[in-house]
């Protein structure tokens, strides 16, 4: 038997690995190629869709559109109504005025013996009051009367502007009040 | 020095080519692409966003009854009428006057200033709350019993158009009934200056405002124009006196 003696061995070897590194390169490098295309081409479906889902919105929003604006006159009754019920409640919240009627009764009740010449009253509470009595113990009974309820719940703040006597020796007055 | 030899080379060309391709191909083409998707994204994010808000809207505007809607923006507006309507006011105050059994006096208008509706903006009443109204105001001298005033202001307070007295001041002169002068506020509230754009959301009302709804429902109308004084409707001659 002959026998032959391969001197090349290793370099074939060594030249076969080389061969299928660089096979496997190239192919590797397809591979990666046709991942970027089908990438690519996800990204460009994507895209389209997302320009088609654009549209059908945009449709439908129009759509919407017009049936809003066949409703024009609703929603404008709506936003009246809301317009001038957000500005009643408001009002009516701010709304902290005294009771002139309360107040009426009041000096109506305690102003018998007097002979008042006149009464103003404001919604802010401001109230002057001028008169007569014939004598001073009326006068006196009535400023009684009106500084025991001045701790109650009807004043916070009782002035006597003026007290005169006259030559018949009645008292004329005048008086500032502030009720809560 | 390195001498490479072409055929050495050779094989490295797919992959070289392939890296070449996708950084190009990324620059020219994906990173463009990439930017309109995102902003298209977000685009339709918004469009859908308006398109439910519009769905929704439509909804609620379908939901609404239009004659109670109606009805209802009718007592609102009799109650705080869209301009300065000085002869209805005036009718309105002696139609509570009368009910209340007074006697007027006089009645003198303040400032009314201008009366288009457009540029009507009048001083305005600003309550502890913050709000304002525009409103006339509106100096009464009546004639009448206290029970009668007591009466005229309880009723003023339930009265449509709103109307507030402001200060009231009772004298005895010369008569045996007391004379008062009143101080009025008759108030009034222009339109809104949009009707509600197609994109703006439906403004619901409020629990707090059905309550008021119901408050100012039970007002007492006083604003019947069909008593007011018998005014000459015109004259032949402009220019005779």
């Amino acid at each position: 038997m002959r026998e032959q003696i391969d001197f090349l061995h290793g370099e074939r070897a060594a030249r076969e690995k080389k061969a299928r590194v660089l096979r496997l390169v190239k192919v590797g490098s397809i591979l990666i190629l046709l991942t970027y295309c089908l990438v690519v081409a996800a990204f460009f479906s994507y895209s389209f869709f997302l320009t088609t889902q654009a549209k059908s919105v945009n449709r439908q929003a129009e759509a919407k559109k017009a049936q809003i604006e066949a409703l024009k006159d609703v929603e404008s009754l709506q936003i009246i109504l809301k317009q001038r019920l957000s500005s009643l409640e408001k009002y009516f919240a701010g709304q902290k005025g005294v009771d002139l009627p309360r107040l009426l009764d009041y000096f109506n009740q305690t102003t018998y013996a007097l002979n008042l010449t006149e009464l103003s009253l404001s919604t802010n509470g401001a109230v002057t009051l001028s008169g007569e009595a014939a004598n001073p113990l009326v006068f006196g009974e009535f400023l009684e009367i009106i500084n025991n309820e001045s701790s109650g719940e009807l004043f916070s703040q009782i002035t006597l502007s003026s007290l005169d006597r006259k030559e018949d020796g009645s008292y004329s007055f005048s008086m500032a009040l502030q009720a809560k | 020095m390195f001498k490479f030899e072409t055929k050495e080379l050779k094989p490295f060309l797919t992959p070289l080519l392939v890296v070449a391709l996708i950084v190009i191909g990324s620059l020219l083409l994906l990173r463009p692409r990439i930017e309109i998707m995102v902003k298209a994204r977000h685009d339709l994010l918004k469009d859908r966003r308006f398109l439910a808000d519009l769905t929704q809207k439509l909804s609620a505007l379908e939901g609404l009854a239009r004659v109670e809607l109606t009805e209802k923006t009718g007592v609102v507006l009799d109650i705080l009428p869209p301009e300065k309507d000085v002869p209805r006011n005036l009718a309105a105050i002696k139609k509570l006057a009368l009910a209340s059994g007074l006697v007027v006096n006089s009645i003198n208008v303040g400032n009314v200033g201008e009366i288009a509706t457009v540029s009507a903006k009048q001083k305005s009443s600003k309550t502890k709350g913050g709000e304002s109204l525009p409103s006339l105001s509106f100096d009464v001298t009546v004639t009448g019993s206290l029970e009668s005033m007591k009466n005229f202001i309880n009723l003023t307070q339930n009265a449509s158009p709103l109307m507030k007295i402001n200060r009231l001041s009772i004298g005895q002169k010369n008569i045996q009934t007391p004379e008062a002068k009143i101080e009025i506020e008759a108030f009034f509230l222009l339109y809104p200056t949009s009707l509600g754009r197609t994109e703006q959301p439906l403004v619901a009302i409020t629990a707090a405002e059905e309550k008021v709804y119901s408050r100012i429902s039970n007002f007492v109308s006083f604003q019947s124009q069909g008593e007011l004084p018998n005014l000459p409707v015109g004259k032949e001659n402009l220019f005779s006196p």
